[in-house]
């Protein structure tokens, strides 16, 4: 009886351990897990496969160091597979962190794919405009709306942004995000201007992208650090998102485990009380 | 004296800055103790500072001052009194002035909002009548329905497709008739366990939902536990 007390009230701080011990033992062992990829992540990764050149795409987002670990891997997938087409990017960052980030993850990749600032990507800034208006702008006039990078450097004299008009030269928009967001661009990019659109939320805001998805409003979906994880898996590039899914996958493990472990210890526990009694 | 602030201010401080502020949060986790309320308190203060110096530095000057003084475009003063108006919210006499302001504000929101409602709830609502009948791909005859092209191919629907959609229809009826409050669910049985049904489909939803949020918040342990491993102590590559 005392032991199956005991199972049912482990201290929290042992389970907290025990967590941080199992995040992090697949951070030196390496392996990988096996990973499928779903059908909305193989949705994104097509259509970005389909961009006609002459298009560019747009990468936008909201994130910041909070959700770096879910965030970051998507992105740095969507760059690297844009890069490796030739597609030319904007980074369209709705909060001023996500700019600095996104423009160094831009860079490091940049570095090993052999892009250069102004040719194979840009970025716009953060803009204090809103949403529904900035896209309508992009809609008539897009460098007259977008104007100047975040360097101050007008849009026209950017190699990436040659030949762009509208929003009608733009292939592809991804939100990356960890605060959802998606219905302003599903009304103002998809529906006004039938631009594809992909969306990379954390974990947490997954479900608000299925209804979306099911309408055909988004193309597909990258859910959490699991859709970054998949996206690597589609373009052959191991990265931090396959490999902090190992971490994920041990971490749910232990809490099914432990779920069990408690279950188990009640009704044994209930059991033998029944007998006894 | 400049390599001392190199050391303050490079890489490596700012790495053992954040781990120490990550190390000092987590302590919360044991129990409830005074390095945990220390750097909670300086977190707030960071967040507050930063948006103050966001909005001046990124807003305020690029945005406003240096149109309006640097670049002679005078016209940004009525910003100002656009802006000031808000705070006559804060005077009993005048507060009419604030309502203003706010009313133009609204009415902008508004606007946006239909549009944004529209867009993104009527497709859906299109989405949702869904065949039910596992067919070939057809293309639709000439006069039979004006909403539709004429020739316009339909895509096949295979007996598993035909399945996923009349389970969304079940689940779709069955979960809008629990929010349908004008039946007295227990002289309508066949409504009543309509509802149930509902409500059961909810906790799945629900259940789901919980366990993604589950996922993003060991997502942002591992985030924090490898940028203590990585870059911090460099065990790992």
């Amino acid at each position: 009886m005392k032991y199956l007390l005991a199972i049912q009230t482990i201290d929290r701080r042992i389970m907290y351990l025990l967590l941080v011990v199992v995040v992090a033992i697949p951070m030196f062992v390496r392996f990988q897990m096996p990973t499928v990829v779903n059908p909305e992540v193989q949705g994104v990764y097509d259509t970005v496969e389909h961009i006609p050149h002459g298009q560019i795409a747009i990468l936008t987002g909201d994130w910041g160091a909070g959700t770096i670990a879910e965030s970051q891997p998507q992105t740095a997938a969507l760059m690297t597979h844009l890069f490796r087409r030739n597609i030319p990017f904007a980074i369209l960052p709705f909060a001023p962190q996500t700019s600095t980030l996104m423009e160094n993850l831009a860079e490091k990749i940049a570095q090993k794919e052999g892009k250069k600032y102004g040719d194979d990507w840009v970025n716009w800034g953060w803009r204090v405009v809103p949403l529904p208006s900035f896209f309508k702008g992009l809609g008539k006039n897009l460098p007259a709306t977008v104007k100047q990078d975040y360097k101050g450097v007008p849009i026209e004299k950017l190699k990436a942004m040659r030949g762009i008009k509208t929003i009608r030269d733009v292939g592809f928009i991804a939100h990356i995000t960890p605060v959802g967001g998606i219905s302003d661009l599903i009304a103002f990019a998809h529906e006004a201007y039938g631009v594809p659109l992909g969306y990379a939320p954390t974990a947490v805001m997954v479900a608000q992208g299925y209804d979306p998805l099911d309408a055909n409003q988004i193309v597909g979906m990258l859910p959490g650090m699991v859709g970054a994880a998949q996206y690597e898996k589609l373009l052959g590039i191991p990265g931090n998102g396959l490999r902090w899914s190992n971490s994920l996958s041990f971490a749910e493990l232990l809490m099914i485990g432990l779920v069990v472990l408690a279950n188990a210890g009640y009704f044994l526990s209930r059991a033998a009380k029944g007998a006894s009694s | 004296m400049s390599d001392l602030l190199h050391l303050l201010t490079g890489e490596r401080a700012i790495i053992w800055a954040g781990a120490i502020c990550t190390l000092a949060i987590y302590t919360f986790l044991y129990r409830e103790n005074v390095v945990y309320r220390v750097f909670e308190h300086f977190y707030l203060g960071l967040a507050v500072g930063y948006g103050l110096f966001l909005i001046v530095s990124e807003v305020l000057i690029p945005k406003w001052w240096v149109p309006m003084w640097d670049q002679g475009q005078w016209w940004w003063a009525f910003a100002l009194v656009g802006g000031g108006m808000f705070y006559f919210i804060y005077s009993q006499k005048h507060n009419w002035i604030s309502r203003l302001a706010f009313g133009i504000v609204m009415g902008l929101a508004v606007g946006f909002m239909f549009q944004d409602f529209a867009g993104n709830n009527f497709p859906k609502i299109v989405a949702s009548l869904k065949p039910l009948w596992p067919h070939h791909s057809y293309a639709v005859a000439a006069g039979t329905a004006a909403s539709i092209a004429p020739h316009t191919p339909q895509a096949s629907l295979s007996v598993s497709g035909a399945l996923n959609n009349a389970v969304f229809v079940f689940v779709l009826l069955t979960v809008l008739s629990y929010f349908f409050f004008s039946y007295d669910y227990n002289k309508h049985k066949a409504a009543g366990g309509s509802a149930r049904i509902g409500r059961w489909m909810l906790m799945f939803a629900f259940g789901a939902m919980f366990g993604s949020t589950v996922m993003a918040r060991m997502s942002l342990l591992i985030g924090r536990v490898w940028f203590l491993l990585a870059d911090w102590l460099r065990v790992v590559h």
